[in-house]
């Protein structure tokens, strides 16, 4: 029993390592019932939206020499007050202790521990830097042959230091000494928790670190432009339906948390919202507050209860399993979960 | 009981087992029982006010029609929620008591308590490799979580027992340590298992710590028949209980097959704990809290202690559960942490009582 | 011999210290034997092979010409009674559910016990001079109260054959003898084997007609109190010096200890 609660408290106090949704297929967007007198289908058709490039993997370029004469601010993530002073290179990076880490030039040997960095990296044509990352990582194709240094709890710091590496990116802090008493780099960012508007601000990051801005500036502005789309189309709208998430065992999320951000940007009403961070949510006030869609890994689990049945997703079978765990990585596929929620929500609504 | 007022009665011979059953007091207890039971229906995170909850109840009784003015989704939540999860507690509190009682009855050991002897982590793994391999919860109506969860904790009692009878030590503390083993190297596995996967744990981390969410009317319909199985034979056992509070050779002196009545009562006492455990999780202090609290009030006589053990244990679970589920409102707090508040204190409170008694 | 508990051969060992060593004899219906012997002889072990709580590594016990092993729990219970010396006991057990568990073997699972029962208990209380503590718990009474309560389950038990390790190593000297008299008393009552491990050799002598000296686990004498204890055998057995001089009243030997300093006794 001590060993449970050990290891709940571990689990509670770490910051969480990402969670994919194991997947499985997607449901058809079924008729679904709204709350009368809001219409969310538009009355006009849209006017079309500038078309955006999606990010490419482009071969990898030789990084730019720095030009000394440019001083970006970039602001760091997750710390919006600080704004550090930018070149091309030399480029200084603070981190989540507010330190500055430097670097002179790109780093040629990455150990990027995060998902979400590989993927960033890969989309803007660096990811032949990474030269380890973690067990979970399954996206891109191209990652599978990179080498797989640890997984959601520990990191094996050895492997690490020998394969000498120029930069060890970080998204929570238990190894990081370690890593640094064997005098690697190491640039501790932590994953975004809320708003994943965030999101460009890495991308940007990465590009300034790997000199590669001008992709990860046309993947920044690509996220940025596809949530503006979904920003102005629902602009004219209140309120849209009211949404359930469930991340298994009632477990559900509150507005504080990057899905709830989600849920806000589509006008989703979290019934779920008031709760901070994720709890267990009692299901009386599931069924009380009845909401028009859930979102849950496992359809059964609801079609298949008695004390469910009555409740609006329910009977109108609008129960939403995600196709593949775009929003568990704080990365460049993110908006594409995003999208996909919000094709499911509002068919036809978006292109 | 007192000696004078219910042993001697003018009849001579017959038999006063009757009498020896603490009719009254049960009858007494099981009255509370029922009024802790409806207070606990009638609160929950959605307030519904007593009126209507009443009269939700008394329709869905055969010849009481009300016309129906209250929400469907009310007559859900009491009906499908609410009752469902109550009668779960009171039969899981009821079996996870009897069968700490009896533990620590046969292990002459205050300290024992349903999980002693391996139920927990074996039921924990079960769990815990069903969750993470991926496999449905449910396959069409059955969920496949309760049954691993039992074969885990069958199992591991049963491999316990298999080691304790082969090995040259003889008896009880042989079992409790091969227990001990088989439990610490489950828990173990169900470690390793957990730190290398990836997914989301709180779910399986909540279900181990114990709790009525997802309580169905199923479930209770499922332990019913462990449960009445387990009760009915332990009182048999009761008055043999009573004796094996001398050790086993003054038992076995006084004419107790103290080796059958063991091997018959750890398997009833593990089979409704493993049972209790598959629906519930590993909900602590219960099991053990229970049978003592009893003891103080009522003594040790077994035929007592187990029916108002099974009464205490299941009102303590009820309103434990009442206060996890609405203290936190929207959300809701893991039983086993409720248990936990009320049972240490008074856990710590019995140590001292004993550590003054000089015996 | 079908009137009695037979021991054919029987050996016993702890791992490999070996405590019992070949062991035959019989125990006859209607003898109050005692066993003596120094420490560490096997008197308790023996008790309980006879009682049936220790199987034999070798030999057999009979009683009424069936095997003890064999018998069932109830059935041998029924039968043979074995008190022991000092057993763990729950302080909080009443005294009078404690003697009333004596009568277990009479029982049966589904059945409780009845009034007859508890009148048994009662008289067996009453008999060991404890009847005024029945509501009291085990933890409340004296070391002595407790050893003629466990005297009073045995009676309730109302088994033939009566084991007995160290009846009264507990009691003062006025229940010493009460409580030996019952014995002999209820002994002659019933007719039955009553077996009495005593360290107190002179107690032994007075309260037995039969009695048995063992040795590092083997009989080294057997037969009458006054033939087996001599000199010879108290010094081969004991290693003690002793005097040896008949009781005043019966004339049964009463065992002094002496030693090089002791004043010589003419």
């Amino acid at each position: 029993m001590a060993a449970f609660v050990c290891l709940t408290v571990i689990s509670c106090s770490a910051p969480k390592p990402e969670q994919p949704i194991p997947a499985s297929s997607p449901q058809p967007p079924e008729k679904v019932t709204y709350t009368p007198g809001k219409p969310l289908a538009p009355e006009k058709p849209l006017p079309p939206l500038p078309s955006s490039k999606p990010a490419a993997k482009k071969p990898k370029r030789p990084s730019q020499p720095a030009d000394p004469a440019i001083r970006r601010k970039i602001p760091a993530p997750n710390i919006s007050e600080k704004e550090i002073l930018v070149a091309t290179f030399p480029v200084s990076i603070i981190d989540r202790d507010g330190r500055e880490i430097l670097f002179e030039e790109p780093p040629q040997r990455i150990v990027a521990f995060d998902s979400a960095a590989l993927e960033t990296l890969f989309a803007i044509g660096e990811g032949s830097r990474i030269v380890a990352t973690h067990d979970y990582v399954n996206y891109p194709r191209a990652a599978a042959s990179i080498l797989r240094v640890g997984d959601a709890f520990n990191m094996d710091v050895e492997a690490i230091v020998s394969l000498e590496p120029d930069l060890v990116f970080l998204f929570y802090p238990s190894f990081k000494e370690q890593l640094e008493d064997a005098g690697l780099k190491v640039l501790l960012v932590p994953t975004i928790e809320d708003d994943f508007r965030k999101m460009s601000q890495h991308f940007r990051m990465w590009g300034s670190i790997t000199g590669a801005v001008n992709e990860a500036e046309d993947l920044a502005k690509n996220f940025e432009a596809r949530i503006k789309e979904i920003e102005d189309t629902l602009a004219p709208y209140d309120e849209g339906p009211s949404v359930f998430q469930d991340v298994g065992g009632l477990w559900a999320p509150g507005d504080d948390t990057l899905i709830g951000n989600v849920f806000q940007l589509l006008k989703l009403k979290n019934i779920s919202g008031e709760i901070e961070g994720y709890a267990q949510i009692s299901p009386e006030i599931l069924v009380e507050r009845n909401p028009q869609y859930i979102i849950a890994s496992y359809q059964d689990y609801f079609s298949s209860d008695r004390a469910f049945k009555d409740i609006l997703a329910v009977k109108n079978e609008a129960i939403y399993t995600p196709s593949a765990d775009f929003l568990s990585i704080s990365g460049p596929r993110f908006i594409e979960g995003v999208e996909e929620l919000a094709n499911f929500i509002y068919p036809g609504l978006l292109r | 009981m007192r000696l004078k007022k219910n042993r001697e009665i003018p009849k001579p011979d017959q038999s006063i087992r009757i009498l020896a059953f603490p009719w009254r007091r049960l009858v007494i207890a099981l009255m509370i029982s029922i009024v802790c039971c409806l207070f606990a229906v009638s609160i929950g995170s959605v307030s519904i006010d007593p009126i209507t909850t009443l009269t939700i109840t008394l329709s869905r009784l055969p010849f009481i029609d009300f016309p129906q003015t209250w929400p469907k989704s009310l007559d859900t939540i009491l009906w499908n929620i609410r009752f469902p999860r109550v009668a779960l507690a009171l039969l899981v509190g009821a079996s996870l008591s009897i069968a700490g009682a009896t533990y620590q009855a046969l292990f002459r050991n205050p300290l024992a308590d349903p999980y002693f002897i391996g139920v927990a982590s074996g039921a924990a793994l079960g769990a815990t490799i069903v969750f993470l391999s991926g496999i449905p919860f449910t396959i069409g109506n059955v969920s496949l979580l309760p049954m691993a969860a039992f074969i885990g904790g069958i199992g591991a009692v049963a491999m316990a027992y298999l080691i304790a009878s082969k090995s040259t030590g003889t008896g009880l503390p042989t079992l409790i340590l091969a227990g001990v083993a088989i439990g610490s190297f489950a828990t173990a596995v169900t470690s390793i298992l957990m730190i290398r996967s990836e997914p989301d744990l709180r779910p399986l981390l909540s279900w181990i710590m114990g709790g009525f969410i997802r309580a169905k009317w199923s479930d209770s319909i499922f332990l019913l028949p462990y449960f009445t199985l387990g009760v009915i034979l332990i009182l048999v056992y009761s008055r043999i209980l009573n004796s094996l509070q001398l050790d086993e050779e003054y038992a076995t002196s006084i004419g107790v097959n103290v080796e059958k009545t063991k091997k018959i009562l750890i398997l009833v006492s593990t089979l409704i704990t493993a049972a209790a455990v598959s629906f519930s999780g590993l909900i602590g202090f219960v099991g053990l809290v229970a049978p003592h609290a009893v003891r103080l009030l009522w003594g040790t006589d077994y035929r007592t202690l187990i029916p108002m053990s099974a009464v205490v244990g299941g009102s303590f679970l009820v309103i434990s559960d009442l206060i996890a589920r609405t203290v936190v409102s929207p959300g809701e707090l893991p039983v086993g942490i409720i248990t936990a508040i009320f049972g240490a204190p008074f856990f710590i409170y019995l140590l001292i009582k004993k550590r003054s008694e000089i015996s | 011999m079908s009137t009695g508990v037979s021991l054919q051969n029987i050996a016993f060992s702890y791992g490999d210290l070996p405590v019992i060593k070949g062991l035959t004899t019989e125990l006859i219906r209607g003898e109050l034997i005692s066993i003596v012997g120094p420490n560490g002889a096997g008197k308790t072990t023996l008790l309980k092979i006879i009682g049936g709580l220790i199987r034999p590594t070798q030999g057999q016990v009979r009683i009424l010409g069936q095997q003890i092993g064999k018998m069932g729990s109830r059935e041998r219970g029924k039968l043979i009674c074995s008190v022991p010396q000092n057993p763990r006991l729950p302080s909080d057990m009443r005294l009078i559910d404690f003697v009333l568990l004596g009568r277990n073997a009479h029982l049966g699972l589904t059945k409780w016990e009845t009034n007859q029962d508890i009148k048994k208990a009662m008289a067996a209380m009453k008999l060991t001079d404890i009847d005024d503590l029945s509501e009291r718990t085990l933890g409340q009474i004296s070391g002595g109260e407790l050893q003629r309560a466990m005297l009073a389950m045995a009676i309730t038990q109302e088994s033939p054959v009566m084991l007995l390790d160290e009846p009264t190593s507990n009691l003062d000297l006025s229940h010493q003898s009460k409580v030996l008299n019952l014995l002999i008393k209820m002994h002659n009552e019933k007719r039955g084997i009553t077996v009495m491990a005593i360290h107190d050799l002179t107690l032994a002598a007075q309260y037995s007609d039969r009695m048995i000296l063992i040795s590092e686990g083997q009989i080294f004498a057997d037969g009458k109190p006054s033939e087996v204890l001599t000199k010879y055998n108290i010094a081969e057995t004991y290693g003690a010096d002793v005097i040896i001089i008949p009781h005043p009243k019966g004339g049964s030997p009463v065992i002094l200890p002496t030693s090089e300093d002791y004043p010589k006794v003419i």
